[in-house]
C-alpha cells in the first residue's frame, strides 16, 4: 500500500507543503509528529478530502492506482467515497444516537459483515455498553466506541488524530492497548498523529516529521523510528529519553519467563515484573495471557526502555535483584539540561540510553568506549512489525 | 371562518417556504466568516425593527404593476402581485425571515461542522448526512424556527394591510378582520376571534418552551 502526497494547501497566511510517499509494506503504523498548531490536522483533512489543496493525492494498492485528488485534471474525490476513516481527538460520537446506533451508522454504510460486527464488539469490550447513551460514557469508553465505529466502516487506511490527547492517564493506557492491535488484528494500515513523544515511541514503525520554516509547514519523508532514535542530529535524539532494542528468538519458557536475545546476549523478561512506569509502558497487556502468547509468537520483539530505568555498573553484579544486564561500550556522553548525564551504550549493533546523576558519573569515572554493564529495571514489550 | 382558514393557510405556506429558504442561509451564516457578513445579517434582521407599514409600503411598490412583482405577474396575465394571496405570501416570508433564520443559525452554530465531516468520513453522502445527522440534531432548532415563523405570521397586521388590503377570502386575515369588527363596534365577534388567536399563540409558545427545556443540550433560541 502506498499513499502519494504531492500537494500544497494555503489558508490565509498558513501554508502546508507535502511531497512524500508513505509506504506500508504490511499493515503498520506511521506516526505524524509535530508540535501543536503546525498543521497536522490540516494534513489529515487533506488526505480525508475535507480540505481542497492543490496537487495530487493518490492511493496504490496491489495493482490498483486511484487518484483521490488531481488538481490538473480537476478531479477531487468526495470525502465519503475515499476509503479512509478518521478517529478524532474528542471522539465525535453522534449525540442523538446511542452506542449501538453510532456503530450501526458506520456498519450500514460499509461492506462489513455480521462476523466483523461481533468480533469488533467483543474485541473492544463494547457488548455491555451497546444500549448506553453516548453522554453516559467515560472518555476512555467513548474513544473505544469511536475506534470501533472507525473499524466497522472498513477503511483501507485508518487515521487517528491525537486520539489520546484528551484522556486521563488510566484511559490512555486502556485505549492505547486497543490501538496497538489495529495493525495485526484488523490488518489496518494506520496514520497516527501526535505531539506526544511517548506515543511515538510506543506505536511508531515509521515517523513523519512536520517542520515549519518561514510560516511554511513542510512534511518530511517517513523514516523508521529505530533509525531516528539513533541519529544524533535528529531532534528526537535523547528527547524521549528512551531507547528501543530489537530482540530475537523469543521463547515463552515454562518458568513463566519470556526469553529473548539482544544480539548474542540473553534477556529474561519476568512477566509480572515488567515495569509499569512511564507512559509508553503497558503492564496490563502483558499480564493478559492471550496477548502474551501472540506477542511471543511474533518471535521478534521491540523493547522500549526508559533511560532512567537503566543503571550502569563497572562489573556484572551477581547478587543484584535486577535480572537483566546488557554489556556494551560507551558511545556518547551528554549532559542534559537538568544536570543529569545521558550515556549512550553501544550494545552489539544497537544503542541503549541510560540516565545517571552527575555524582554517579564522576564516581564511575566514565569515559568514551569504556565497557560497562547496563542494568535494566523495566521494559515495555511491543510486537515488532 | 374564512379569515381564520386563510390566516392558517398563509401561516402554513409561509413557514414551509421560510424553512426551505432559511436552512441554507442559516448554515452559511453559521459556518462562514466573510467581509460584509454583518451587512447580510443586518438586512435579514431589519423586519425585527422596521415598522410593518414601512416594510409594507416598499413591498407594495415592489409588488405593484411597475415593480418586479408586476413583471412576474404578467407571466400569467395578472397586472400586479399586490392585493393577492401570492403577494401576501411574499410579504409574510420577508417579514418573518429573521424569526426563522436566527434560531436555525444558533442551532447550526452549536452543532458545528464536525458531525457532518465525521459522517462524511464514515462514508455518508451529503444528502445522507443531512438526513440522518444534521436534521435530527437540529430538530429543536427547527421546532423553534417553525413555531416562531408560524406564530409571527399569524399576528401579522401592518404588512398585510399595506399590500393585501381587505378582500374577504383572498387577503382578509384574522387580525384585519378583528380590526374591521372593532371599527364597526361588533365587539362580540372581535372577542371570539381575539380569543382564538390568543389561545393559538399561547399554545405554540408553550410548545417551544417545553421542547427547549427537554433538549437544552443541543440548545435553541
Amino acid at each position: 500500500m502506498n499513499l502519494e502526497l504531492t500537494f500544497s494547501l494555503k489558508k490565509g497566511r498558513f501554508q502546508l507543503n507535502a511531497n512524500i510517499q508513505i509506504h506500508w509494506q504490511q499493515p503498520s503504523t506511521h506516526v505524524i509528529f509535530g508540535k501543536s498548531g503546525i498543521g497536522k490536522s490540516h494534513l489529515l483533512r487533506c488526505i480525508c478530502g475535507l480540505e481542497n489543496p492543490t496537487g495530487v493525492i493518490s492511493w496504490h494498492e496491489d495493482h490498483n492506482h486511484v487518484h483521490w485528488l488531481d488538481s490538473e485534471r480537476r478531479m477531487n474525490m468526495a470525502c465519503h467515497l475515499r476509503p479512509v476513516t478518521m478517529v478524532f481527538q474528542d471522539n465525535q460520537l453522534f449525540s442523538h444516537l446511542n452506542v449501538e446506533e453510532n456503530l450501526r451508522f458506520a456498519f450500514d454504510r460499509a461492506t462489513a459483515n455480521e462476523h466483523d460486527w461481533q468480533h469488533c464488539i467483543d474485541a473492544l469490550k463494547l457488548r455491555d455498553l451497546l444500549s448506553h447513551q453516548v453522554q453516559q460514557l467515560s472518555g476512555g469508553q467513548a474513544q473505544r466506541v469511536a475506534l470501533a465505529r472507525a473499524i466497522l466502516s472498513k477503511p483501507k487506511l485508518l487515521i487517528l488524530d491525537e486520539p489520546l490527547a484528551s484522556l486521563d492517564w488510566q484511559s490512555k493506557q486502556d485505549v492505547m492497548d486497543y490501538i496497538k492491535r489495529l495493525n495485526h488484528e484488523w490488518q489496518l494500515p494506520v496514520l497516527y498523529v501526535t505531539h506526544d513523544i511517548h506515543e511515538v515511541l510506543t506505536l511508531a514503525d515509521q515517523v513523519i516529521m512536520l517542520h515549519d520554516k518561514n510560516a511554511m509547514t513542510q512534511v518530511q519523508t517517513p523514516r523508521p523510528l529505530i533509525d531516528i532514535l539513533q541519529d544524533e542530529n535528529h531532534p528526537f535524539y535523547g528527547l524521549g529519553k528512551s531507547s528501543i532494542l530489537i530482540a530475537h528468538n523469543t521463547q515463552h519458557q515454562q518458568d513463566g519467563l519470556l526469553h529473548c536475545q539482544v544480539g548474542e546476549q540473553l534477556m529474561r523478561l519476568p512477566i509480572a515484573q515488567i515495569s509499569d512506569k512511564g507512559a509508553s509502558l503497558s503492564s496490563k497487556e502483558h499480564t493478559h495471557p492471550t496477548n502474551l502468547k501472540t506477542v511471543a509468537e511474533e518471535n521478534k520483539l521491540r523493547l522500549c526502555i526508559a533511560a532512567n530505568d537503566v543503571s550502569l555498573a563497572l562489573s556484572e553484579a551477581k547478587d543484584s535483584s535486577i535480572v537483566n544486564t546488557l554489556q556494551g561500550k560507551v558511545s556518547r556522553i551528554e549532559q542534559t539540561t537538568s544536570g543529569q548525564y545521558l550515556i549512550q551504550l553501544k550494545v552489539d549493533d544497537q544503542y541503549l540510553l541510560s540516565e545517571i546523576s552527575a555524582y554517579s558519573f564522576k564516581r564511575l569515572n566514565i569515559e568514551m568506549w569504556q565497557p560497562l554493564f547496563a542494568q535494566i529495571k523495566g521494559v515495555a514489550l511491543q510486537r515488532c512489525r | 371562518m374564512d379569515a381564520l382558514l386563510l390566516t392558517l393557510k398563509l401561516a402554513f405556506f409561509s413557514t414551509v417556504i421560510l424553512i426551505i429558504i432559511a436552512t441554507p442561509l442559516a448554515w452559511f451564516l453559521a459556518h462562514n466568516t466573510f467581509k460584509g457578513k454583518f451587512l447580510l445579517e443586518a438586512i435579514i434582521a431589519l423586519p425585527l425593527v422596521l415598522p410593518p407599514t414601512v416594510l409594507g409600503f416598499y413591498l407594495l411598490i415592489a409588488l405593484g404593476p411597475n415593480g418586479p412583482g408586476g413583471f412576474i405577474a404578467q407571466l400569467w396575465g395578472d397586472r400586479t402581485l399586490a392585493f393577492s394571496f401570492s403577494g401576501l405570501l411574499i410579504g409574510s416570508v420577508i417579514y418573518s425571515l429573521p424569526f426563522v433564520v436566527q434560531p436555525l443559525q444558533n442551532g447550526f452554530s452549536l452543532i458545528g461542522k464536525k458531525p457532518l465531516e465525521v459522517a462524511y468520513t464514515l462514508n455518508a453522502s451529503f444528502k445522507d448526512a443531512w438526513r440522518t445527522i444534521i436534521f435530527p440534531l437540529a430538530k429543536p432548532a427547527y421546532i423553534s424556527a417553525a413555531t416562531l415563523g408560524f406564530a409571527h405570521t399569524l399576528g401579522e397586521f401592518g404588512v398585510v394591510l399595506m399590500i393585501g388590503g381587505n378582500i374577504p377570502g383572498e387577503t382578509q386575515v384574522i387580525s384585519i378582520k378583528i380590526f374591521e369588527q372593532v371599527e364597526a363596534l361588533q365587539y362580540q365577534d372581535a372577542h371570539v376571534l381575539s380569543a382564538i388567536l390568543l389561545g393559538l399563540s399561547f399554545l405554540m409558545l408553550t410548545a417551544i418552551y417545553a421542547t427547549r427545556k427537554s433538549v437544552s443540550k443541543t440548545g435553541m433560541l
